[in-house]
């Protein structure tokens, strides 16, 4: 039974989401599929270049109305990066990844109302949604239609550098994703954060969480950005992580 | 001393200017009597019966372009080394309609002097060709190769853009063009568009590789193909070129005259005159580089959710 359960994706989210993540699954595979040749036998060509064209368009779409959600309803506040103490943040959540958590620590930043994510989410997901994504949109949309890409950059094919970030990016883009879809299963059990993105209710169990948000409440003039990034501390038990 | 100074000044010119003359092809001058009416849109002859001077539009067909002659490799031919010496007078006879033209071959077979274009063999895998299956003797090489105009492009050009425009214009004259089409052909004029609806962008392609390149066999000896092969048996799978082994390494981009240009190392590929070809262009080390990469993030997931099953079994 939780102690507490948080509304972290509404709706909207959840639908992008998914719609994001299978349309990124098949823009992976039809990539693969095209760039190192391995079609013919089990999948056309053709057939591969039309879907991984239909896939772009419905993925740079729904990259649109992510982007305007974000900020229409604040959801971006969760991608803030706070430079300061930063690569400490990052260090901690790292320790606890690669050995922490085995040796049964609690996690350093664990999901509240006000911080979604933890530093090591925070900056991937900042790269990923805001760096990443809206350069594969744009190098995708010239590859579309080559004639808007400058034809030659110096001694270089315009298309073929617009292809090689196109592909290099896309590469990232599937690493993330593994990334991804295992860390999702470092939740209170393995499949809570996949139940999360499905009804929206992030679940918080045994953790000093709670408390946490109950010493934020009472400190009003606590900076929001610090209160996000502030790891946790204390002696309580370790719990898993959302 | 002035005047001496601007004599030599003069001199000097004279002679850059002669070298310059030198330097320039000029058209035989035999052949200013026949371009004197057949380089221009109309012409004027002095008609005996109404004892007139006259002026007519000339059949466009007729009309050569001097330039582009000049600039052909048969520039210093005269009119009369291929058509009959009886052009000469006008009105032309009426027979010389009937005169037969001489073929690449009349002149070129058999001969050493040109046995590095191998035109003989050319004329061998020609009479393989639907063209010359089909077309029978009416399909001479001049339906395809302007002996006026004709230069040697893929053997000299160092641009594949130059190549491949020069090459599918031959094709593109006709099938493109119902009128010219039936010249050669009592078969119906396949609409080229429809034809080739199944490819996919297929204005881009035109643009970046040749018909042949499709409509041919792969042929080592020859630098450029001539058996057109029959519809049915043309290129028509994608992975043929958009492969890391694409087949146009042995077609388009096999000629000594487009590799020099290339240069080696890691971005040797982007620096080459050749297309963005997706599928074909694959830089090694990249594939290395994602492959480890690849490898490396599962080995670690696979080792972060074992160490996970295993502290969690032993902490039960």
């Amino acid at each position: 039974m939780p102690l507490k359960r948080v509304y972290f994706y509404p709706l909207w989210l959840r639908i992008w989401h998914w719609v994001n993540g299978a349309g990124i699954i098949i823009l992976i595979a039809t990539g693969f599929i095209m760039h190192w040749g391995i079609h013919g036998s089990f999948i056309d060509f053709n057939f591969a270049v039309t879907l991984h064209n239909i896939t772009g368009i419905v993925v740079a779409i729904s990259y649109f109305f992510f982007f305007i959600g974000s900020f229409l309803f604040y959801n971006s506040r969760y991608y803030r990066i706070r430079l300061r103490g930063w690569q400490t943040r990052i260090y901690k959540q790292a320790q606890y990844y690669l050995y922490g958590m085995f040796k049964g620590e609690k996690p350093p930043f664990p999901p509240t109302e006000r911080r979604k994510f933890n530093p090591l989410q925070k900056t991937s997901y900042f790269y990923t949604m805001f760096l990443i994504l809206p350069l594969i949109v744009f190098t995708g949309i010239g590859l579309m239609y080559p004639e808007l890409i400058i034809d030659r950059v110096y001694r270089y094919n315009g298309v073929f550098l617009t292809a090689m970030v196109h592909a290099a990016l896309g590469f990232l883009l599937f690493v993330f994703l593994l990334i991804h879809i295992y860390a999702s299963t470092i939740g209170y059990d393995p499949l809570a954060n996949f139940r999360s993105m499905i009804n929206g209710w992030h679940e918080i169990h045994d953790h000093p969480v709670l408390k946490e948000e109950k010493d934020e409440d009472e400190d009003e003039d606590e900076d929001e950005d610090e209160a996000e990034d502030r790891p946790v501390t204390g002696n309580t038990p370790a719990a898993p992580e959302g | 001393m002035l005047n001496l100074k601007l004599k030599l000044t003069c001199l000097a010119v004279g002679f850059t200017a002669m070298a310059a003359l030198a330097e320039e092809p000029l058209m035989r001058e035999e052949n200013h009597l026949c371009l004197r009416c057949h380089a221009d849109q109309t012409y004027s002859f002095f008609n005996e019966w109404t004892q007139k001077e006259e002026r007519r539009i000339m059949n466009p067909f007729h009309i050569i372009d001097t330039n582009l002659y000049l600039s052909g490799v048969h520039k210093s031919f005269s009119c009369i080394d291929c058509h009959s010496m009886d052009y000469e007078t006008y009105p032309h006879a009426r027979e010389l309609k009937l005169e037969p033209l001489a073929t690449c071959i009349d002149c070129h077979g058999g001969d050493d002097t040109y046995a590095q274009y191998h035109f003989d063999q050319i004329d061998a895998d020609f009479a393989r060709s639907v063209h010359a299956v089909k077309g029978g003797e009416h399909f001479t090489c001049g339906k395809c190769h302007n002996q006026h105009y004709y230069k040697v492009i893929a053997r000299n050009s160092t641009h594949i853009s130059d190549i491949v425009s020069a090459d599918n214009q031959m094709c593109l004259s006709c099938h493109t063009n119902a009128v010219r089409y039936r010249l050669t052909s009592v078969h119906e004029y396949p609409d080229f568009s429809t034809v080739h609806a199944w490819l996919p962008n297929h204005e881009l392609h035109f643009r970046s590789v040749r018909c042949i390149d499709c409509h041919t066999s792969v042929e080592d000896s020859l630098m450029v193909p001539h058996n057109i092969l029959p519809r049915e048996n043309a290129v028509k799978n994608c992975s043929e070129c958009h492969s890391a082994n694409s087949m146009l390494q042995a077609t388009l981009y096999k000629y000594e005259n487009l590799q020099a240009r290339e240069t080696s190392g890691l971005l040797s590929a982007i620096k080459q005159e050749r297309p963005y070809i997706i599928g074909a262009n694959q830089v090694p080390l990249f594939k290395i580089l994602s492959v480890s990469i690849l490898l490396a993030t599962l080995a670690g997931i696979v080792i972060h959710a074992l160490l996970r099953v295993f502290i969690r079994k032993k902490s039960e």
